[in-house]
């Protein structure tokens, strides 16, 4: 079944690279939505059925860490896998995310390989 | 001057640059040809070296504080969008791409430098990085407090900054 993605992040450059790379990498994409801030990903959520959720920490409005703990928080949602992707690369960093709810982590840079990897170990796919 | 900071400014910088926009930089000492770094006005030979010309700052604060910078051209900064997108020069949107990207690695590369220099899940606040046009190198002087790394990238200049008080606590 084609995968339904959520990509958040301030940036759009690296919503973009992150789209392009996930096409690039997984062989069964469905539609991908896109958010600026956790606010925007929530309004999506509520009318759009995503497999997995690809968040940055840093935003305006609502950062990573409270789009998670909102999602996790929810009946609806809870059981959508979420990555980080962040500038953030500490171990300890990493551990308080996963404990907050993330699956996840990819530190920004990354190459697309990493993402793959990442994403493929979460969702079980693999691009042979 | 701080020789570990230096080493963790240079590795940030060439990570970025090689893995998102793959470019390969060149700390001012591996130059093959190096352009002599001099205050007089530009000789023939090194006139069609561009100047930066485009700075993004981002300040940092937390159990030290602070401010990183990145400096190149605006032929650089368009390769970097493009590089970064994967798209043609043509096709990317300028300003728009140009000025996201260049802020964008700007953030990568200070992540990349806080990372290595914070302690295990220490916290730092970071600012969205601003963008500005400039005409020389005049913000890249090193002093007591300012580390400025100097690179080439396509035969571009690419200039790298932290500046924190407190650079002796490292």
């Amino acid at each position: 079944m084609p995968l339904r993605l959520l990509v958040v992040d301030d940036s759009s450059i690296i919503r973009r690279v992150v789209i392009r790379t996930l096409k690039m990498v997984l062989t069964s994409i469905g539609e991908i939505s896109e958010a600026a801030n956790g606010v925007e990903a929530l309004a999506i959520l509520e009318d759009t059925e995503v497999d997995l959720i690809l968040t940055d920490i840093n935003m305006d409005d609502m950062g990573g860490i409270e789009l998670i703990s909102r999602v996790k928080a929810d009946d609806n949602l809870k059981e959508i896998p979420i990555v980080v992707i962040s500038t953030e690369g500490n171990e300890k960093r990493v551990a308080q995310l996963i404990e907050t709810g993330a699956v996840g982590y990819i530190k920004k840079p990354f190459t697309p390989e990493q993402i793959r990897d990442t994403i493929c170990e979460i969702v079980g796919e693999t691009n042979e | 001057m701080n020789e570990k900071i230096e080493q963790i400014i240079v590795d940030a910088t060439k990570e970025v640059f090689e893995q998102m926009a793959f470019l390969e930089v060149l700390e001012e000492g591996e130059f093959e040809n190096e352009a002599p770094i001099s205050e007089d006005p530009p000789s023939e030979e090194t006139e069609d070296r561009s100047n930066v010309q485009i700075q993004s700052t981002l300040a940092f604060k937390g159990r030290f504080e602070g401010t990183i910078s990145v400096a190149y051209s605006q032929k650089l900064a368009r390769i970097l969008a493009s590089n970064i997108l994967g798209l043609d020069e043509d096709e990317i949107n300028i300003p728009e791409d140009v000025i996201d990207s260049v802020r964008e690695v700007t953030n990568m590369i200070s992540g990349g430098i806080l990372t290595r220099l914070t302690l295990q899940g220490e916290p730092v606040d970071l600012s969205v990085p601003k963008v500005g046009m400039v005409d020389n190198e005049d913000d890249f002087v090193e002093d007591e407090s300012a580390i400025v790394i100097k690179f080439d990238a396509e035969g571009e200049r690419v200039l790298s900054k932290m500046m924190c008080s407190t650079l002796d606590m490292f």
